[in-house]
């Protein structure tokens, strides 16, 4: 997957905001932004670090989290497309972690020009503004889906999201890189119900689970439930 | 025209630095003044529904309203209470997509209302208002993290905590200094809490019994708030 994704040729920023930035200023950009890999399970940055500049997901999946006490919850799945650490535009630091689900590639782009782009380039500013909108409404979604979907529900979406961008980009089924904890905050239950009901997927066949490998084997079943 | 209640102008307007337009400069202010429309909104009120397109910027000029999203089971969810000053419905015009929640009103509001054309042209050609606009946003991110965080994590009892002290905030106390100036139904406090309205109900009588609050009709009356913060488990 990873190897696929490294031959994305470097105009990969055209589906991205940064799209509506001039030519001219997209020569400035290119010269210094920078892709980076970052491994399944490796952090990307974390809560509270020094914010300094946003990231552009190219490939994989991410999910972001937030600490609090010794328990972590994660906010959201990121799919390619999406930017993250917006708020590093308007505050000191990140306000929740990030770490890679799959193996994923982002493009970093410093704070300085992202605001420099900013001043310069109103439509970009409006991009920024509408990328933070439905990050707003994802967020919002979530929290809504965690109060009125059943844990069964829950996983089962969160199944066939995470199996939807690996096999977007892979087309053959995938093995979904599983680790319980992770996919138990996704869902936001506790690890052992989590491990109850994929069993009961597992016995239905929807699913297939290999130590830390999780294959999605029958998604219709599985979007019936939601 | 400034003490003219029926549609006041924004210049003199005292909840503006609250706003989105509190440091826009005068001539765009003048143009906004000039263009908007100022309506009075009964309780109960439905000032947008979700999944209609945005045809302006509302703000709201004095009064409470809930802003919610109906679950496809049909129960309502409050995601956020929005009091004098506040803009509603400003993301879905920023966006350009379709409402994704509903706003009513929860006592008689003044509402003001800016067109589309004029709010979307006036932010191409202001820096102050999109930095403003920037501003909102994340704040409204960092508020629908937390909530995700709060719902994940905290129980029932933390949460009811956490919402009546987060009422006392919002609407703040009346004269007697203990009741919360609010009179919500038993439903929209557990819309907004998140959970079925008999578990909000089990939880109050809870803090009812152990004399940390007490009821009367729909006002709720703080007796021992260091214990409900201890309970709400706020650390920020």
């Amino acid at each position: 997957m990873l190897d696929k994704a490294q031959n994305i040729p470097t105009n990969a920023c055209d589906h991205c905001v940064f799209a509506s930035t001039t030519t001219e200023s997209k020569g400035s950009f290119s010269d210094s932004r920078k892709e980076m890999i970052i491994r399944s399970n490796d952090f990307l940055f974390k809560e509270g670090q020094l914010a300094m500049g946003i990231f552009c997901v190219e490939a994989g999946t991410l999910i972001t989290l937030k600490q609090a006490e010794s328990k972590a919850t994660v906010l959201n799945v990121i799919k390619p497309g999406h930017i993250l650490g917006t708020n590093a535009i308007t505050s000191a630091t990140y306000q929740y972690s990030v770490k890679g689900l799959t193996d994923a590639k982002v493009c970093f782009i410093p704070k300085p020009l992202v605001i420099k782009l900013m001043n310069e380039h109103l439509p970009f500013k409006l991009a920024i503004m509408k990328a933070l909108c439905q990050e707003i409404e994802a967020t919002q979604q979530k929290s809504l889906s965690l109060i009125y979907k059943s844990s069964k529900q829950r996983i089962a979406t969160l199944l066939l999201e995470v199996a939807s961008t690996i096999r977007s980009q892979s087309r053959e089924k995938a093995a979904i890189y599983f680790v319980p904890e992770e996919f138990a905050g996704l869902a936001g239950i506790a690890a052992k119900s989590l491990m109850k009901i994929l069993h009961e997927f597992e016995q239905k066949q929807w699913v297939q689970c290999q130590k830390n490998q999780l294959m999605v084997l029958n998604a219709n079943a599985l979007g019936k439930l939601l | 025209m400034s003490h003219n209640p029926k549609n006041p102008s924004c210049q003199t307007c005292g909840m503006r630095h609250k706003g989105v337009f509190s440091n826009l400069d005068r001539d765009n202010l003048t143009e906004i003044s000039s263009q908007k429309s100022c309506n009075l909104y009964r309780k109960g009120d439905v000032i947008f529904h979700e999944g209609n397109y945005p045809l302006g910027l509302f703000s709201i000029y004095s009064g409470k309203v809930k802003v919610f999203k109906t679950s496809e089971t049909g129960k309502d969810h409050i995601l956020r209470l929005a009091g004098a000053g506040e803009p509603l419905g400003y993301r879905s015009l920023v966006s350009g997509e379709k409402y994704e929640v509903s706003a009513a009103v929860l006592e008689d509001t003044r509402v003001c209302f800016i067109p589309k054309a004029l709010f979307l042209n006036t932010l191409q050609g202001s820096s102050n208002l999109t930095g403003r606009v920037m501003e909102f946003l994340t704040k409204d991110l960092k508020l629908a993290e937390s909530k995700i965080a709060d719902l994940a994590q905290k129980t029932v009892k933390e949460r009811v905590a956490e919402t009546i002290l987060m009422l006392k905030q919002f609407y703040g106390m009346e004269n007697d200094d203990k009741t919360i100036n609010v009179s919500l139904s038993r439903e929209d406090l557990a819309n907004l809490v998140g959970t079925a309205t008999e578990t909000l109900i089990r939880s109050l009588s809870e803090f009812k019994k152990n004399e940390i609050i007490d009821l009367k009709g729909k006002k709720i009356i703080i007796l021992n708030a260091k214990i409900l913060e201890k309970i709400a488990n706020i650390f920020d």
